[in-house]
């Protein structure tokens, strides 16, 4: 079990400066970037350019360069953002709590949504409920979220807001500690945003798996023995049903907490990861481009093997003696 | 009569992984087989779960590389033969599997099955051939142009039949080709296997778990256990009088049809399970459930030995030729 | 005239139906069979035969919303098909069990397999879960599963098929019931281990006087092991007879051919096995007259326009053949 972890982290470790090596090719390989430039400002003359490309370094070899940077990156901490000379690892962290709020409880509400349907639906499958769900499922996950964002921007700023929609909040994050209340209110609609978008996928996959583990010889075994029906659907239906759940849960969860909720977070102005993430690539700051990109990477990661871990927990199978 | 097929300590084994920490093991599913098959004969492979015969069924026709051994086809060493090498091996021997639902691609018509052999290579086709092998196996030739979700079972398992002989091979592996068929069908399609035997001057390697059907069809029978042969000899010796403890228990508990035919499948089951052929027992193989295993047996694997003509056994303590083994009942008496 | 133990379970025109595209497809149609005190009932058919399906209708396990049930099996003085369906659960697993085909997939992976016998018990008496587990381990040992302690803890897939087969065995007798129905018990296993298995059953329902209906396309099986036998065909019981007499002296010709054409160990070897020509036919192609008439090598004209019915040759001895029991002396067959 030690040595199963042991190695995993090895090969997290080898991904993650994989990514980071990508990352830093692909910044400098894109055509018009120029760091320097960038850094100095829109009045800098050439002489500051050059002067600025000595001071940090972006004349060097790229190789040099890179290990410069991540060691600023990973040992030193100090490394500074292209864009205000700006502490970087700290700008991130400060994003960090943001979309693990955000993601938290959304996730949250689409895994319960998507139960909820996902197991009505298939209980009932073929009569009226059934269709009704999983029609709701796909408008959810059509409807884009800029349109949504529209509508919620509406009903917070807009005509609407100062009739019917007086009592919310305007557009931001307030963190927990400063204002449970608040950072409810403001988080209540990007959660069921986010939320809907995802749970009509997450309920289609589960009806489906539950349809078909209810075919399975062990389930007829479940009945033969004279269980109830809600008994057979929870206990021996669901349990099994769940596995492929989980993993795709997995990835969503992984890449939603590496910032990949971008979208929703620029919506609702909640300036968590993805939203960092936007901005330095629209401003090609490749600090906290690379600190943000390996962020998110290692929570893909780190996630992937607690779900790997938790299959070994769902299905004894899987597990590693 | 000439061998067609031999082999010698032909050994396949599969990298496995063990669940400690990565730690590969071998599984030997074929651990050191001696065969040979004559032509013009059939030779009854039969075992149970994990004993390696389908792993040797494929082996014999290259669709396995030998992880060592040889084997010599028409006289020739087939065992190391790159592909093209094997090109024409593969007109000579061909396979049957078990599961007709399986073996036919469901997108293709069953004629184009059939022909896909001649056109692989080469060969010229048209409609007249397919229709005399579609008719060769018992089938009409209509069929040809139908699904195989259109057929039953036991007329795609003819087809399948129909498609392996396509390139008139000399000899064909067989791998339980009728354990998933109704007895009524498996009837019509082991008599089917006998005309074409005759017809075509066939030889087979015919590999199945039910000891009535082999017996029906084999001529010689080999018997194996975890990846090696215990016993060999012709059909009417080896279900007459077995010589090695293994053989006589699996006869022994084959249900009779016959509620008059005496209790003993009742009494003399094989006690525990075939063991996994990842961890075989040391020394013979079968001493953990052999009645008549001493220290020797624990100790030392026995060699598959002469023990008279035809007749091969490995066990230290092989039983008696005088043993009769078949239930009491008036036509045992009779010769075969 | 010796009394006969009495009837635990009797089956009255059951008759399985399902809905389709192309109209009422008749899977089983009118069966009839009794069940006594502590023998054994063979069920014998091949694909097709309805054998399976009639015993899941008779459970009230078949799911499928096109399905029509009808008939009446009487049980414990109630009819199990007009029985809701809450009172007919209570009677699954509890008087009537029934064991499946593949024990590699008819265990739920996730779940030890004492705790899998322990629900079925909680499911039907008072009991802790605690005594429930006690009783899953005395279960285990009396199928002779070694080590049935340690072994109750673990999952099915760290059992052998025969194992696991036995773990269903324990389970379906958890509770003690009257009748015990297993579906193809062995022919997913070994010749060995089948063998070991149809001994359990044997002893055990000997021991506990409970009746079996053993269900299997394997004649072999039941010579060793039923008191009588029904050979079922396209969803119609075709015979019925006792072991012996089945055996030695078979009516139908559909059994006829079927024990000609196993090919056995303990009889010469014939140069040609006997079989029985065509294909078993689909529910949906069935005609008005008997079913087995189109392969039938004694057919003639009226079989195929008049269905025939159950009829005795001997005592207990009955066969749904018109010829057998044609009343013209020189129409009449010997047996």
């Amino acid at each position: 079990m030690i040595g199963y972890v042991v190695r995993r982290v090895f090969s997290a470790a080898g991904v993650l400066i994989a990514v980071s090596v990508l990352v830093f090719l692909i910044f400098f390989k894109t055509p018009g970037v120029d760091p320097a430039r960038q850094i100095a400002g829109k009045q800098a003359t050439p002489q500051v350019i050059a002067q600025i490309r000595t001071d940090f370094g972006l004349d060097k070899p790229l190789p040099e360069q890179y290990f410069a940077m991540m060691k600023r990156l990973v040992v030193d901490r100090d490394l500074v953002s292209y864009t205000d000379r700006g502490p970087v690892l700290s700008r991130v962290a400060k994003t960090i709590p943001v979309t693990l709020s955000l993601v938290g409880g959304a996730a949250v509400i689409w895994l319960l949504l998507a139960l909820g349907a996902g197991t009505l639906a298939a209980v009932f499958r073929g009569r009226a409920v059934d269709p009704l769900l999983m029609g709701l499922g796909l408008v959810g996950m059509s409807l884009p979220v800029y349109w949504l964002g529209g509508v919620v921007n509406m009903l917070t700023q807009g005509s609407w807001h100062n009739s019917l929609f007086s009592w919310l909040p305007e557009l931001g994050y307030t963190p927990i500690n400063v204002n449970p209340l608040k950072w409810f209110e403001q988080l209540l609609f990007p959660w069921i945003t986010l939320a809907i978008g995802t749970a009509g996928l997450y309920a289609r996959v589960l009806r489906a798996d539950l349809i078909e583990v209810d075919r399975s010889d062990f389930v007829l075994t479940a009945r033969a023995k004279g269980l109830s029906e809600s008994r057979v659907l929870l206990r021996h239906v669901l349990r099994n049903s769940l596995i492929p759940f989980v993993s795709l849960f997995g990835l969503d969860l992984g890449a939603m907490l590496g910032g990949a909720a971008v979208l929703t977070e620029q919506v609702f102005g909640l300036p968590g990861v993805g939203n960092l993430t936007f901005h330095s690539l629209s401003r090609f700051d490749l600090p906290v481009l690379m600190a943000v990109t390996l962020y998110g990477a290692f929570t893909v990661v780190l996630v992937n093997l607690l779900v790997d871990l938790g299959y070994a927990a769902l299905d004894p199978r899987i597990r590693v003696r | 009569m000439a061998a067609l097929l031999s082999t010698t300590d032909l050994v396949k084994w599969f990298p496995v992984r063990r669940n400690r920490l990565g730690r590969p093991g071998r599984l030997r599913a074929v651990d050191g087989v001696s065969l040979s098959v004559r032509g013009g004969e059939t030779l009854g492979l039969v075992g149970e779960s994990g004993c390696g015969k389908s792993t040797l069924g494929r082996c014999l026709v290259r669709l396995y590389q030998p992880s060592s051994g040889s084997i010599i086809f028409d006289g020739a060493e087939i065992s190391r033969t790159g592909r093209r090498g094997l090109r024409p091996v593969r007109r000579s021997v061909q396979m049957i599997f078990q599961d007709p639902y399986a073996s036919l691609n469901p997108r293709r018509r069953i004629g184009d099955s059939i022909a896909e052999p001649l056109r692989v290579h080469r060969r010229p086709v048209s409609r007249a051939d397919i229709a005399e092998l579609l008719v060769l196996t018992g089938l009409s030739a209509e069929l040809a142009d139908r699904f195989p979700h259109e057929l039953s079972g036991g007329q795609r398992q003819r087809a399948v039949i129909a498609r392996a002989l396509a390139l008139r091979p000399r000899m064909v592996v067989a791998d339980e080709p009728v354990s998933a068929l109704d007895v009524s069908v498996q009837a019509q399609i082991l008599n089917l296997f006998d005309d074409l035997k005759e017809r075509l001057g066939l030889t087979y390697v015919f590999i199945a778990h039910d000891l009535g059907v082999v017996r029906h069809t084999s001529d010689r029978v080999a018997v194996m256990y975890l990846g090696r042969i215990v016993e060999e000899a012709p059909v009417r010796q080896i279900f007459a009088a077995p010589r090695h403890p293994y053989t006589a228990a699996l006869l022994a508990s084959v249900p009779i049809p016959d509620p008059a035919a005496g209790a003993d499948w009742r009494d003399t089951t094989l006690a525990g399970d075939v063991p996994s052929p990842l961890d075989p027992p040391g020394g013979c193989r079968f001493h953990p459930r052999c009645p008549r295993a001493t220290s020797v047996c624990r100790t030392t694997e026995p060699a598959l030995t002469r023990e008279n003509a035809d007749h091969e056994v490995a066990c230290h303590h092989p039983l008696e030729p005088a043993v009769q083994v078949a239930p009491a009942g008036p036509k045992a008496a009779r010769d075969d | 005239m010796t009394t006969l133990p009495e009837k635990v379970l009797s089956a009255e025109g059951l008759t399985v139906e399902f809905r389709t595209r192309g109209g009422l497809v008749r899977v089983v149609d009118d069966v009839s069979f009794e069940l006594r005190a502590g023998e054994t009932l063979g069920v014998v058919g091949e694909s097709g035969s309805g054998k399976s399906v009639s015993m899941l209708a008779l459970l009230g396990l078949i799911r499928d919303g096109n399905a029509v049930v009808s008939g009446r099996v009487l049980f414990d003085g109630q009819d199990l098909l007009a029985l809701p369906a809450k009172s007919m659960r209570d009677y699954r697993g509890d008087k009537i069990a029934m064991i499946f085909q593949d024990p590699m997939t008819s265990l739920n992976p996730v779940y030890r397999v004492g705790w899998q016998i322990a629900e079925q018990i909680r499911q039907h008496r008072r009991i802790g879960m605690r005594a429930a587990r006690r009783r899953a381990v005395e279960l285990l040992e009396m199928v002779g599963i070694p080590s049935p302690g340690a072994r109750a803890r673990d999952y099915p897939h760290q059992f052998s098929g025969g194992m696991r087969q036995r773990v269903m065995i324990a389970m379906a007798l958890s509770c003690e019931p009257d009748v015990l129905i297993a579906d193809e018990p062995t022919t997913a296993l070994d010749v060995s281990v089948q063998a070991q298995i149809l001994r359990i059953i044997r002893d055990l329902s000997a021991r506990t006087g409970t009746s079996v209906i053993l269900i299997t396309h394997d004649l072999g099986v039941l010579a060793g092991i039923a008191s009588r036998v029904q050979v079922m065909y396209a969803g119609r019981i075709v015979e019925q007879a006792p072991t012996a007499q089945l055996f030695a002296r078979p009516q139908h010709p559909y059994t006829v051919g079927l024990l000609g054409s196993i090919p056995r160990l303990d009889v010469p070897r014939p140069a040609r096995l006997p079989s029985i020509e065509g294909l078993p036919p689909l529910a949906s192609d069935l005609g008005p007259g008997c079913a087995f008439a189109p392969r039938c090598p004694d057919a003639e004209a009226v079989c195929l326009e008049q269905r025939p019915v159950l009829l005795p040759s001997a005592q207990e001895h009955f066969d749904a053949c018109l010829l057998r029991h044609a009343s013209t002396p020189d129409e009449k067959r010997t047996a």
